[in-house]
């Protein structure tokens, strides 16, 4: 314990430092070497995370505990009339789900896959301010996996970058080295969205000039790079500016989730393995 | 005379302690979830309890304590191995060799050299993580630097308390 606080003798001290964090550098952006490490010095440093949680959960208590019963009335009505609402609308949606199966079984189309969604609550810890990154507290034991789509009610958040024993990263869409292809809602126009690391910014760049593109269209994932899943809605295109001698068309869209305001995510998972054995199985048997 | 190694050996032992508790609390402060309009502001608390030490006890505390505490904040926000503990280990040898200089130095002085530090650490450890990481430097990113000078004072004097309590040097 003590020999890191041995007698400074300056440079070669650092000299030392130095060739070991570039050394770390070099194997820990090529290889997956120190996530072993990196795993069981995170088991011994939760607490630090439980206790920087504190003040927060102090705070949601008396918000809690000090509203007032009018408050949560109207706010239980609120509930009650989407649920309602929400309830009416999922009875057209199986009417229209088999019709699309059916729709697609006469042009021969793959069945859609569907997720699993498992609902996760953020930790409530400011992880990293020059990342744009959140913290989850499911990790390894609840199946979660590195790629892995996170959504909110809204639309989509980001993606799974770390798992940990007892906890997960989700990268946001905003992170300035995230990219996520996207289509146009309106007209299919398939782009690829990145971030800016600003919360309510995203670019949509290699547009040229006269792509079909126009402020409030809504952009949604596309599924392609099979990472996120097709159809969720990403962001409205909020600018649409045209420079003159620019090859490409400088486009601006705003996250549709409410990247900064959520405290529940939901995990989608895919059961592909699963549903197309099922599917395999069934075709076997309707041939027999 | 016989008494002297054991007296140096127990000081050692009060400095790990008050090192490794101050470092403690850095991380928590680190991590505490904040408001928006605080968010980017929100000093480098870490880098603060690094350059205090290394300040104050130039010939123990130097760049292998700052890259061990650097490696457990890149554990602890999941980052690239490598990049903040070379920072802090950067920040820890420069204040070491001007120690002496930096503590005849009035406060607002201090407060400026500090400023510096954190701002040469930020710099080197986003070029770093650009490299290995695909981070990208943002207006905002810098702010924190204002945070960090503000602090600064207030920081020094705790620490200065802790110190004393534990009777180091």
């Amino acid at each position: 314990m003590a020999s890191p606080f041995r007698k400074n003798s300056g440079w070669s001290q650092f000299a030392l430092v130095f060739v070991i964090s570039v050394v770390m550098m070099i194997v820990d952006s090529r290889t997956s070497w120190l996530n072993g490490p990196r795993n069981v010095v995170s088991v011994a440093l939760s607490p630090i995370q439980s206790l920087a949680s504190i003040p927060s959960a102090i705070g949601r208590y008396f918000t809690s505990s000090l509203s007032a019963e009018p408050d949560l009335q109207i706010s239980y009505d609120n509930l009650r009339n989407e649920y309602f609402k929400l309830k009416s609308e999922s009875l057209l949606l199986r009417t229209l789900q088999e019709e699309n199966r059916d729709l697609r079984a006469l042009l021969a189309a793959s069945e859609r896959l569907k997720e699993k969604i498992t609902l996760a609550e953020l930790m409530d810890v400011n992880l990293d301010r020059d990342n744009h990154r959140v913290s989850v507290g499911l990790g390894i034991g609840d199946g979660v996996y590195i790629g892995q789509a996170v959504i909110d009610d809204q639309g989509v958040i980001g993606q799974v970058t770390e798992v940990m024993p007892f906890s997960s990263i989700i990268v946001l869409i905003t992170d300035p080295g995230h990219a996520l292809p996207v289509q146009i809602e309106r007209n299919g126009l398939r782009t690829v969205v990145h971030g800016t690391g600003s919360v309510s910014l995203l670019r949509v760049p290699f547009l040229n000039q006269n792509s079909d593109i126009v402020v409030g269209d809504v952009l949604i994932s596309s599924g392609m790079g099979g990472r996120f899943p097709n159809g969720y809605p990403v962001a409205t295109v909020t600018d649409v500016k045209i420079v003159e001698d620019e090859a490409f068309i400088r486009v601006t869209a705003d996250p549709i989730a409410k990247l900064d305001r959520s405290n529940h995510v939901l995990l989608l998972s895919r059961q592909a393995q699963t549903d197309a054995e099922k599917r395999v199985e069934e075709l076997i048997g309707e041939s027999n | 005379m016989s008494s002297m190694p054991s007296s140096g050996r127990s000081s050692v032992g009060s400095l790990v302690f008050a090192v490794s508790v101050s470092a403690f609390i850095a991380l928590v402060l680190t991590v505490v979830q904040l408001p928006n309009w605080l968010f980017y502001f929100w000093p480098d608390w870490i880098a603060i309890v690094v350059a205090y030490w290394a300040l104050m006890a130039p010939r123990r505390v130097g760049p292998f304590v700052g890259f061990i505490i650097g490696t457990l904040l890149e554990v602890l926000f999941v980052r690239k191995f490598g990049v903040l503990g070379l920072g802090l280990a950067t920040v820890a040898f420069i204040v070491n060799s001007t120690s002496q200089q930096l503590r005849a130095l009035s406060i607002w002085q201090q407060m400026i050299s500090i400023g510096v530090f954190i701002a040469i650490f930020k710099l080197l450890t986003g070029w770093l993580s650009g490299l290995v990481a695909g981070f990208t430097i943002t207006p905002e990113y810098w702010y924190s630097i204002f945070g960090s000078v503000l602090i600064w004072p207030f920081a020094y004097i705790l620490l200065e308390e802790l110190r004393r309590a534990m009777r180091i040097r």
